[in-house]
């Protein structure tokens, strides 16, 4: 019977949990400087303030978008639950709006 | 790209309105950060009566800054791994249900009142930040389970109806209360915090920006000034004692209440 071995994760000292963490705040503090660089750029070009805002508003999205492709179990339905309630949020403002 | 070009940019203010919200959100940002309260205590106050920005889009903009600043501690915190993620996505929705609704109050309350509302806020959260140090030494083990569910999640709701009332991140509350309630390590407590007030400020922010507007001008300027500011802040924090920073923060917060107030009733 041949043992596999450990996961590069586990071995370095990390729960695989906490390397999805690590990626996920990665890609919303990186969403968060790219929203920045358009929202500068929008003080010259207008058309790119509601681009702009959008993917600011989008961060936390983007950071349940990677928990749910790396997280399993509980984790992973709060974290589909929570992107549904803030989608559902932005679709409920702006059918608000538009009335 | 030049600051002269930026300034004649911006619709809402002109270049010395430019310089008060850049360097404002910037200070802001370091005082939010020095004082461990985040940004928006002082810079909702510092856009209204400095920036002559209106009380509704200054929550608004607050709102933005959060999601940024939320953004660039939960990436420290992540990447130290000290974060509770299950408490953090447990607690995420009843903070986006607090925010949703106390938001849509807010885009309806008068300037006037609206003020004095959160003059009453920061002397709680003074009041708070004082009830927080003495508890400092009250400490559990990292990990273990959250204790009194129902009132943390109680309280999850309220910071995220304070956060879409008034612009702040909602740290201010839910960090003391899962230190006291819920029975966290201040470290645990104020990590997990960080990770899951994006979504609440995000929720605020869509309903400031559908409802009542945003100046997405000063949107842009404030972020660029609060996220390194707030940065810059938290790492300063290290080099001074708790005991002057509360002093500090308690006078600073009796300042900005009484002149809210005030800005308020007039």
């Amino acid at each position: 019977m041949t043992t596999l071995p450990a996961a590069p994760v586990a071995a370095a000292g990390r729960s695989s949990s906490s390397v999805v963490v690590a990626r996920a705040t990665t890609a919303a503090a990186l969403t968060v400087l790219m929203a920045l660089a358009v929202l500068l750029l929008a003080l010259r070009w207008p058309a790119l303030q509601w681009p702009g805002l959008g993917v600011l508003l989008g961060v936390p999205l983007v950071r349940n978008a990677f928990l749910i492709v790396g997280l399993r179990g509980r984790d992973r339905a709060h974290a589909v639950f929570g992107a549904v309630l803030l989608v559902m949020v932005a679709v409920a403002a702006a059918f608000a709006a538009a009335r | 790209m030049p600051a002269a070009v930026l300034a004649a940019n911006v619709g809402l203010v002109g270049a010395a309105h430019f310089v008060i919200v850049s360097v404002g959100s910037l200070a802001m940002g370091v005082l939010g950060g020095l004082l461990g309260v985040g940004g928006g205590v002082f810079l909702v106050p510092w856009l209204v009566m400095a920036a002559g920005v209106g009380a509704r889009e200054a929550v608004g903009v607050s709102l933005l800054c959060v999601i940024a600043t939320s953004a660039a501690s939960s990436y420290v915190a992540g990447r130290r791994g000290d974060a509770r993620l299950d408490v953090s996505l447990r607690l995420e929705p009843f903070l986006v249900v607090g925010a949703l609704v106390a938001s849509a109050m807010g885009v309806r309350v008068a300037e006037g009142p609206l003020l004095v509302g959160f003059a009453v806020f920061i002397l709680i959260v003074a009041a708070l930040v004082w009830v927080r140090g003495r508890f400092a030494g009250v400490e559990r083990p990292p990990g273990l389970p959250v204790e009194r569910h129902g009132i943390v999640n109680a309280l999850a709701a309220l910071s995220g109806a304070a956060s879409g009332l008034f612009g702040v991140g909602g740290g201010v509350l839910l960090i003391p209360g899962l230190v006291l309630l819920g029975r966290m390590p201040v470290k645990e407590a104020a990590t997990t915090s960080s990770l899951c007030l994006m979504s609440s400020a995000a929720a605020g922010a869509v309903v400031h920006l559908t409802q009542g507007g945003l100046p997405v001008d000063v949107v842009a300027i404030a972020v660029v000034g609060v996220l390194p500011g707030g940065l810059w802040g938290a790492r300063l924090q290290q080099r001074v004692s708790a005991r002057t920073l509360e002093t500090t923060f308690m006078v600073l917060a009796l300042a900005v209440a009484v002149l809210t107030a005030l800005k308020g009733f007039a």
